[in-house]
């Protein structure tokens, strides 16, 4: 064997190792979700599964923890706020890209960097101003904090795909007449679809996989998205059902796996969005 | 209509129109974000100097006591040296990895899809279904890891019990889960390189390891550095990870700013104090993306050409 | 349902309506039984319509609310199952749709912080932990309950069947002197009581031929002993911070050797520490000399994990709230389910089983929107049926004398009995009564950890501990 053919089998091993360690924990989760509580507890562990068990675990879950109640309400908020920071993202981020006007660069600074708040900053201050409004109870009161939490990155993510298309498309269109506004919303907006779903699929990742505020948040359990039931589950003060928790922790991630294995290029293509310019 | 330009940004429009089209285009999204991100931020400013009494639902003036006890207090350095070390220790470990590991995929591997496909996955998970996974894994008891860790001869590790353990355990995982997004930048820029420099390179004779050097990571800097000043502000945040697995422990070990904030806030309600933590970080996050945007234009400039 | 004999003074409306309909139960009565169950007047008029027995009178209050919504909001740590399972009997009998959040303890209180300071209460019926009685209780927040707890009759049991201790922590509080106990009550305590105990292996302490340890001296001995073949001889909760290690390790040794955790009073302002007197040290040595005998992991041990190494086999000997004897005992959930053993716990002589008062009451925000309703889901869930049926269905641990001592689930579950001991004779916390309490807990537990850990001496952790909550209480304005 050559020492390059060595390389070679070396690489394949170093790729199968990468693929193990990322995906391992997942698995290891998986496998505790088909366990029965007593089972987890043996060393060394076993791999022998009981289907009724399996069944036993996720009809639990399904039924008796109410998750499709929670299902519902993650894609309830998630939807909406999405929407609406799209709404209000990508006419900015067009803005951005297109006019110039003193401060403007500092107000897209600004804008931006509330990205990187620490959450904990804004999650008092929130929380205390919707309690105040009486929010507390229904899904407005989680929407709200949300969109203000992915508008900076939408605007980011458009005003990136947005500068890829050429001026001269709008000045054509302005020349026939039509309005900045209109150019955005007739000739644009086809054009810039790709960075849409970019900037969409960033929003709904995100504010699926939110809890902190959420928590705090809502007060009905009737409202809880996936994540906040999830975490009730850490709690502290009784024993967890490992198995009863994996198992909600496994259909916690399924639909947000499903959902990026379908817009697996519009995740890469966002990230490096910022990066590659 | 004033005369159109090609090359240049063209004043179409007379300014009030054109203002009033940046106010339809930007006002909203400025005004939500001046409602739900500002105005919470000088909340918090205000309450970081009042103190907040939970019986009577009271806030009370106190000037800059919060932060004297903030930073007088004996545990404010090991509050600032937990989360710096988680920060860099975490951002050091995963630039160097994830750019590693652009390179080693830069070679042409079947199947090599599948495995970048499962490499993202760390990053799109819910923070509490990682904290969950992990926690199950270094799990005294029954955890797999303990039990790798014993048959290969290492014997018992506290994971997440010993005091000098802990906060590194942390790191780990912060690592598993943040690698593959330094990975998908860099590999990004990696394969936007103009392939020509390189041809030019092993035409020269240069080793892999001095093309590499001397070549490839330069021209990769930039998004090396975009990636790593990115992560630092936000592994400067991470709060999930301490709040699933450690609680700030043992023994204060994992105790980071964003936990000190939340625990004061939320379990004690000091939400004065806990309002005045925040602020710190925020000042230390803002220090932070100012440096970010000098590295990254935010907009161009210029024209296309 | 025909008869209408009571069932521990806790009658089922078909009872009531039965006896109404078929004439054995009068009108009068009727009315009595009912309002005892909390019914508002416009129910009961609603029911007596139904059977037929109205007066005008009745008719007219019928036509006011009929099945109103009580929202619920408890903690959730396993009485909710049974809560959640009831739903719809509470709906069959007393005519109320109940919606129940259950949520851990630190979201729970964010929760009832923000519903009883808002105009209108988010919740009607709350779960209130001892630790937040003063808090919530103490501020006022609370429906005086004296005219609803004048209408229950002997047989609910109401004081007599909670111990005294309990009452004092759990009902009633004086809102005037802002101290627990008086007369006039707030909560009634319910859904759990949450006593301390010790857990052990009967098979393991046989083997080796060791007895019940009844003090400390003992206790480390018989750890010492059983310690080995893969077995620890005790284990604990030593995760640093945990609120449970200070209540549960901690503080039961301590007051078991006699120790005071305060001197003074916060209204006199001189509410001062004595975490460095001899028994508090004393305590935390023990602890340090205990986790020596204990598994190499004890140190990131919480509540779950060191319930999870028992019933996995690992230990032979724990302190733990009564509350997880269900898991444990539970062959489905536990490898030593047959031989799990339990006794008061430790202690110098007839201070042997003392404890921290831990439990839950509940009660009815002054901003309530349906009180009535409230009162009656407070009435069942407070009750000895549900109590036996939570007890039996889910083996936590109840609130009533009557349970715990209940001859046929103490021959299914026979921890009922130590536990039902442990509560009589727990101690109310010295610093319940601050809104500090939490605050302090958790730094006493941080720094008890640096001795566990061996990073610091026991007597330096008391000391540091001791420092940190004077700067805490004169903060607070307890201590000048």
């Amino acid at each position: 064997m050559t020492a390059h053919r060595v390389g070679r089998v070396v690489s394949y091993v170093v790729m199968i190792l990468i693929g193990v360690v990322a995906a391992a924990p997942f698995l290891y989760l998986l496998v505790l979700s088909f366990k029965s509580r007593i089972d987890i507890l043996t060393v060394p562990p076993t791999l022998h599964f009981d289907w009724s068990q399996i069944k036993s675990n996720y009809g639990n879950v399904v039924h008796e923890q109410g998750y499709i109640t929670y299902i519902e309400n993650s894609a309830i908020v998630t939807g909406a706020s999405t929407l609406i920071a799209l709404a209000l993202g990508v006419p900015a981020g067009y803005a951005f890209s297109r006019l110039h006007f003193r401060g403007s660069d500092t107000l897209a600074s600004t804008i931006l960097s509330f990205r990187f708040m620490p959450p904990v900053a804004v999650a008092i201050p929130i929380f205390l101003m919707i309690r105040y409004l009486g929010l507390v109870n229904g899904y407005l009161g989680l929407i709200l904090p949300y969109v203000a939490f992915t508008l900076p990155l939408v605007v980011w993510i458009m005003i990136g795909f947005f500068d890829e298309i050429p001026h001269e498309i709008d000045e054509a269109a302005m020349v026939d007449g039509l309005t900045r506004p209109w150019v955005l919303l007739r000739v644009l907006l086809p054009l810039v679809r790709p960075g849409i779903l970019v900037a969409a699929t960033f929003g709904v990742i995100f504010i699926w996989n939110e809890f902190l505020v959420g928590l705090y948040i809502v007060n009905s359990q009737g409202h809880w998205t996936i994540p906040i039931a999830a975490s009730s589950l850490l709690t502290v003060e009784s024993p967890i059902d490992w198995n009863i928790a994996a198992t909600v922790g496994i259909l916690t991630v399924i639909p947000i796996l499903v959902f990026s294995m379908l817009v697996q290029r519009y995740i890469v293509r966002g990230i490096t969005a910022g990066a590659v310019r | 209509m004033a005369a159109i330009s090609s090359s240049h940004r063209t004043r179409l429009a007379p300014p009030t129109q054109r203002r009033g089209e940046t106010l339809l285009l930007l006002g909203p999204c400025a005004l939500y974000l001046v409602v739900f991100s500002i105005f919470p931020l000088i909340t918090s400013l205000v309450r970081s100097f009042q103190d907040y009494d939970p019986k009577g639902n009271t806030w009370t003036w106190i000037g800059t006591r919060n932060y004297a006890e903030l930073f007088h207090a004996g545990q404010f350095w090991t509050v600032v040296e937990n989360t710096v070390v988680l920060t860099a220790a975490g951002v050091a470990i995963q630039v160097v990895l994830g750019t590693a590991l652009a390179l080693f995929f830069s070679q042409q591997l079947r199947g090599a899809t599948i495995v970048r496909g499962l490499l993202i996955l760390p990053m799109l998970l819910t923070p509490i279904v990682v904290g969950l996974m992990w926690r199950a894994l270094l799990n005294p008891e029954w955890g797999l890891l303990n039990w790798v860790a014993v048959k290969l001869g290492f014997g018992y590790i506290g994971w997440l019990s010993d005091p000098h353990v802990a906060l590194w355990t942390l790191v780990l995982v912060d690592s598993w889960q943040w690698t593959p997004f330094v990975f998908v930048i860099v590999y990004a820029r990696l394969q936007a390189l103009p392939q020509d420099v390189f041809e030019a390179g092993s035409v020269d004779g240069a080793s892999w390891f001095q093309r590499t050097t001397y070549l490839t990571l330069p021209l990769l800097a930039p998004a090396i550095v975009f990636a790593a000043v990115f992560r630092a502000i936000d592994a400067f945040r991470t709060f999930d990870l301490v709040w699933g697995l450690t609680n700030g422990g043992p023994v204060q070990a994992t105790y980071t700013l964003s936990f000190q904030a939340f625990q004061n806030g939320f379990v004690f309600q000091r939400y004065g104090f806990a309002s005045a933590i925040s602020y710190v970080m925020v000042v230390t996050a803002a220090v932070g993306v100012t440096l970010l945007f000098r590295v990254v234009k935010v907009r161009r400039v210029e024209a296309p050409a | 349902m025909n008869d209408i004999t009571p069932h521990d003074g806790l009658e089922p409306t078909d009872d009531l309506v039965g006896g109404l309909v078929t004439g054995r139960m009068s009108r009068d009565e009727f009315v009595k039984r009912a309002t005892f169950l909390g019914l508002s007047a416009s129910a009961i008029g609603g029911m007596l319509v139904a059977a037929g027995k109205a007066t005008a009178a009745d008719e007219r209050a019928a036509r006011g609310l009929a099945g109103g919504t009580v929202n619920l909001l408890i903690p959730a740590e396993g009485a909710d199952k049974g809560v959640r399972e009831k739903i719809g009997e509470m709906k069959k009998r007393l005519g109320v749709n109940v919606n129940m959040t259950a949520l851990a303890v630190g979201p729970l209180n964010q929760k009832l912080d923000q519903s009883v300071k808002a105009p209108t209460g988010t919740y009607d019926a709350i779960s209130v932990l001892g630790f937040t009685v003063a808090q919530f209780v103490g501020g006022g927040y609370f429906t005086n309950l004296t005219p609803y707890v004048k209408k229950l009759p002997a047989s609910y049991g109401y004081p007599s069947d909670f111990a005294k201790g309990e009452l004092d922590y759990l009902s009633y509080f004086d809102i005037k002197h802002q101290r627990f106990g008086g007369n006039t009550p707030y909560l009634i305590p319910g859904l759990y009581a949450g006593p301390i105990i010790l857990f052990y292996r009967k098979d393991l302490l046989q083997k080796a031929g060791v007895q019940v340890p009844t003090n400390w001296t003992q206790y480390l001995a018989a750890a010492k002993k059983l310690n080995g073949n893969g077995v620890a001889g005790n284990t604990m909760i030593a995760k640093s911070g945990d609120v449970s290690m200070f209540l549960v390790d901690w503080y039961t040794r301590f007051a078991s050797q006699g120790g005071r955790l305060m001197s003074g009073t916060p209204q006199a302002k001189n509410f001062t520490p004595r975490l460095t007197s001899p028994q508090a040290v004393a305590a935390l040595e023990h602890m340090v000399e205990c986790v020596q005998y204990s598994t190499p992991g004890v140190l990131s041990y919480d509540f779950t994990v060191s319930t999870d190494a028992f019933s996995a086999g690992k230990t032979a000997m724990m302190l733990m709230w009564s509350t997880i004897a269900g898991p444990v005992y539970n062959p489905k959930t536990s490898k030593v389910a047959k031989t799990v053993g339990v006794a008061v716990c430790p202690g110098n002589g007839a201070l042997r089983g003392t404890i921290v008062r831990g439990g839950w009451g509940m009660g009815i925000p002054k901003n309530a929107k349906n009180k009535d309703g409230a009162w009656a889901v407070i009435t069942y869930l407070c009750s000895k049926e549900w109590g036996k049926y939570e007890v039996d269905a889910h083996q936590t641990d109840p609130a009533r004398n009557s349970v715990f001592y209940d001859r046929a689930l103490n021959r299914k579950y026979p921890y009922l009995r130590v536990a039902g001991q442990a509560n009589t004779k727990a101690r109310i916390l010295e610093i319940a009564n601050i809104p500090e309490a939490f605050e302090l807990i958790t730094i006493a537990a941080q720094q008890f950890a640096a001795a566990l850990s061996g990073s610091s001496s026991a007597k330096d952790a008391c000391a540091k501990a001791n420092a940190e909550w004077i700067k805490v209480l004169k903060r607070g304005g307890h201590l000048k």
